[in-house]
């Protein structure tokens, strides 16, 4: 060591000092705890009032049950989990417990880079693999080559959320029509609707998502949950093709319900949130979308949420869902005590206490627990719960078809909308979607 | 403005009103419901009540974020404008070594996206122990306002007539007098445009508190904004009250300081 390193190491330690007795101001008041207590901090994305409330008391609960694990709890938003969670664990100073969005930019990053820790011994202790069906927790399965979909554990969900058909009950009576089960029966629906002058299908693609989910829901409601690997496989990036006959079925199937105006005029102009107000406000008898609308649609007592319809000959048609981000214990749970102390924690989110909270609260829980307490004043989100117990029974949760590639996410909003604005054929539509997933099939060689 | 003829002052109008429209939109939308928002951009909401604003308020956590974005915005702005007023002392009238090099660095500190430093810049204050600081917030923040500040009040200096600061210096007054006896007042307009400036960039930056600090009770506004988007839903009216809550001090802020503009000019350094 040279006397000019000392020198500046001297240096750099003083400054070192230096600023950290300027941050110690901020820090005095992370001090005091007792010596025994675990202490952990945990990031969340629960910031909606009603969800940030039942965190907080079922964080009371596992604190009152367990006097010896502290949380501190901190609450983010979507895009302030990302890039900040990734920079504070390579750190080495995030929180132990955290969110973290699913897919190859986010969880999949993070498993790579080691910040992550493997859940399975828990998921077998606790019983999470008991309590999940397979295909909920394969999206959080990343192998140690980077396989995603398969391998290792690394987060579990607490909320879940599915794409369906809702439909106005009052506008339906009125036309003499049941809930359809089938595709067909919900074909014939919406020509009966039209012929008496009611929009028959509320949509709005102006951001594409709203398009690109109907396509996808499309595609799912003709597979049955059996025959689900091929769809796994092509999600997963394991391989296989887009150009795939229900897909092309599902695309002819939207094309040909825009050909005879089941849709509702100036479709191509309106927005997701402002669609599902207009749904809301009985401008249509049925909307495909998620159940993140329960909340809101809960105020008009005629709307309903059922399974979708199923494709000729189908059993038990996929639906297009997910869980919320999961939870996951991060490399900054340094000791057993800590990573146990964490993964104890993520269990009770999962528990059905929690279950029980989210219900009370609006939201869909991503469990199946059959004993849950739905509230009674809310049917709505009575009916989703049992279309996601029967849906669960038979593993029938499908896919996000945006998750194959990065870029599929564009590539689905801009084809849908070339579609249904006449400018595009089924055909190429589908060659478009394959082009880009073979693309990146072939860039991932690992 | 009376001898404008007719056709221009036409102008000015539609632009003024081009330029005010989409605000007074935003404070439109800020007094309605979801339903209400929903019947038509121009429709006037069904009553004035301020319950998004108290939403905003209380759901966007903006009593910690507004008192932050305060405690960050004014040591900027002042630091800022005075070691400002410093360097551009130096680059306008001092015979310094290296002047170009440093005038260079300086301008480079002026292209680059902050998107570029931010990682790095991460890492340098977590090494010192100071994310998850206000001084986090603070210090970077300066860095960043130095370049352009100092540029601005170098030149503003060059423009102050060279017969006043030489009859100065043969009066035999310090350097120092010279400086904040004669210089600084004679350049009052430019520093209180650059405040104003300042102000603004400060209050409204985003990425720097995004990455810098993770903790609840150091946000600032703009990062407060983004707890009213959710993943699928996002609640537009209580957004755009959120909205107006920020623009509002920006707005306090530039109606104090244009009487300092318009005073500021017709002022001349030379009776």
């Amino acid at each position: 060591m040279s006397s000019s390193s000392v020198r500046s190491s001297q240096f750099r330690t003083s400054v070192r000092l230096l600023s950290r007795l300027i941050a110690a101001g901020a820090l005095v008041g992370c001090m005091a705890q007792s010596a025994r207590a675990v202490t952990l901090n945990e990031w969340d994305i629960y910031n909606y009032p009603q969800q940030t409330a039942a965190v907080d008391e079922g964080i009371k609960e596992f604190s009152e049950k367990n006097p010896g694990i502290v949380i501190n709890r901190s609450v983010h938003s979507f895009e302030d989990t990302r890039i900040p969670l990734k920079l504070a664990l390579t750190a080495g100073d995030g929180p132990q417990i955290a969110q973290v969005n699913q897919g190859g930019g986010d969880m999949g990053s993070l498993v790579k880079d080691k910040l992550l820790l493997p859940l399975d011994s828990y998921a077998s202790s606790y019983g999470w693999t008991q309590r999940f069906p397979d295909s909920i927790l394969k999206r959080n399965r990343w192998s140690d080559k980077g396989d995603f979909g398969s391998g290792k554990l690394y987060g579990i969900a607490s909320l879940g959320e599915m794409v369906g058909l809702y439909y106005n009950k009052a506008l339906l009576d009125k036309a003499g029509i049941a809930v359809p089960k089938t595709l067909p029966e919900l074909e014939s629906a919406m020509a009966k609707l039209k012929e008496q002058g009611v929009a028959p299908m509320m949509l709005g693609l102006l951001d594409g998502n709203m398009g690109q989910q109907m396509l996808s829901t499309l595609w799912q409601a003709q597979i049955d949950s059996k025959d689900r690997k091929k769809l796994d496989d092509l999600i997963y990036d394991v391989g296989g093709t887009f150009k795939d006959e229900q897909l092309t079925k599902a695309g002819e199937m939207m094309k040909g319900w825009n050909d005879k105006g089941y849709f509702f005029p100036g479709f191509q102009g309106i927005g997701n949130d402002d669609a599902a107000t207009l749904f809301q406000n009985g401008q249509s008898a049925f909307l495909i979308s998620g159940t993140w609308y329960l909340g809101q649609f809960k105020d008009n007592k005629d709307i309903h949420f059922a399974a979708m319809p199923a494709g000729k000959g189908v059993q038990h048609a996929l639906m297009v869902g997910g869980t919320d981000l999961a939870f996951s214990v991060t490399s900054t749970a340094k000791d057993k005590t800590q990573q146990d102390a964490s993964a104890k924690f993520i269990d009770y989110m999962v528990s059905d206490t929690m279950a029980d909270r989210w219900l009370k609260a609006g939201f869909l829980p991503a469990s199946s627990s059959k004993n849950a307490q739905v509230p009674a004043d809310n049917v709505l989100l009575k009916e989703a719960w049992q279309v996601w117990l029967t849906l669960n029974e038979n593993d029938g949760l499908g896919h996000y078809v945006d998750w194959a590639t990065p870029t599929m996410n564009a590539e689905l909003n801009q084809n849908v909308q070339l579609l249904l604005g006449g400018r595009q054929t089924v055909d190429k539509m589908v060659t478009n979607f394959d082009d880009n997933y073979q693309r990146y099939l072939k860039s991932m060689k690992h | 403005m009376h001898n404008t003829p007719v056709s221009s002052r036409a102008l000015i109008w539609v632009v003024a009103l081009i330029t005010v429209l989409p605000f007074m939109l935003a404070l439109l939308t800020s007094f309605k419901t979801q339903m209400e928002l929903f019947q038509g951009v121009f429709t006037l909401p069904g009553s004035f009540n301020v319950k998004n604003y108290i939403t905003a308020w209380q759901q966007g956590h903006f009593n910690v974020y507004f008192l932050n974005s305060v405690l960050v915005v004014i040591p900027v702005v002042i630091c800022s404008i005075f070691l400002g007023i410093l360097a551009g002392f130096g680059f306008a009238w001092l015979k310094i070594p290296g002047k170009k090099t440093i005038a260079a660095m300086f301008a480079l500190g002026m292209v680059l996206p902050s998107e570029a430093f931010i990682i790095p810049l991460y890492h340098e204050l977590r090494w010192m122990g100071l994310t998850n600081t206000y001084l986090a917030l603070i210090i970077p923040q300066i860095a960043l306002s130095l370049p352009f500040t100092t540029l601005m009040i170098a030149s503003a200096f060059q423009q102050v007539p060279k017969e006043l600061v030489e009859a100065a210096v043969m009066d035999g007054a310090s350097r120092v007098k010279i400086l904040w006896g004669l210089l600084v007042p004679a350049i009052g307009q430019t520093l209180s445009t650059l405040a104003l400036l300042l102000f603004i960039w400060t209050w409204n930056e985003f990425l720097m508190p995004l990455i810098l600090v993770n903790k609840d009770e150091l946000r600032t506004l703009p990062i407060g904004m983004m707890l009213f988007q959710n993943r699928n839903t996002i609640d537009i009216p209580v957004l755009m009250a959120g909205a107006m809550i920020v623009i509002l001090p920006l707005m306090a802020v530039f109606l104090i300081f244009q009487r300092k503009f318009i005073s500021g000019v017709t002022e001349g350094a030379v009776k």
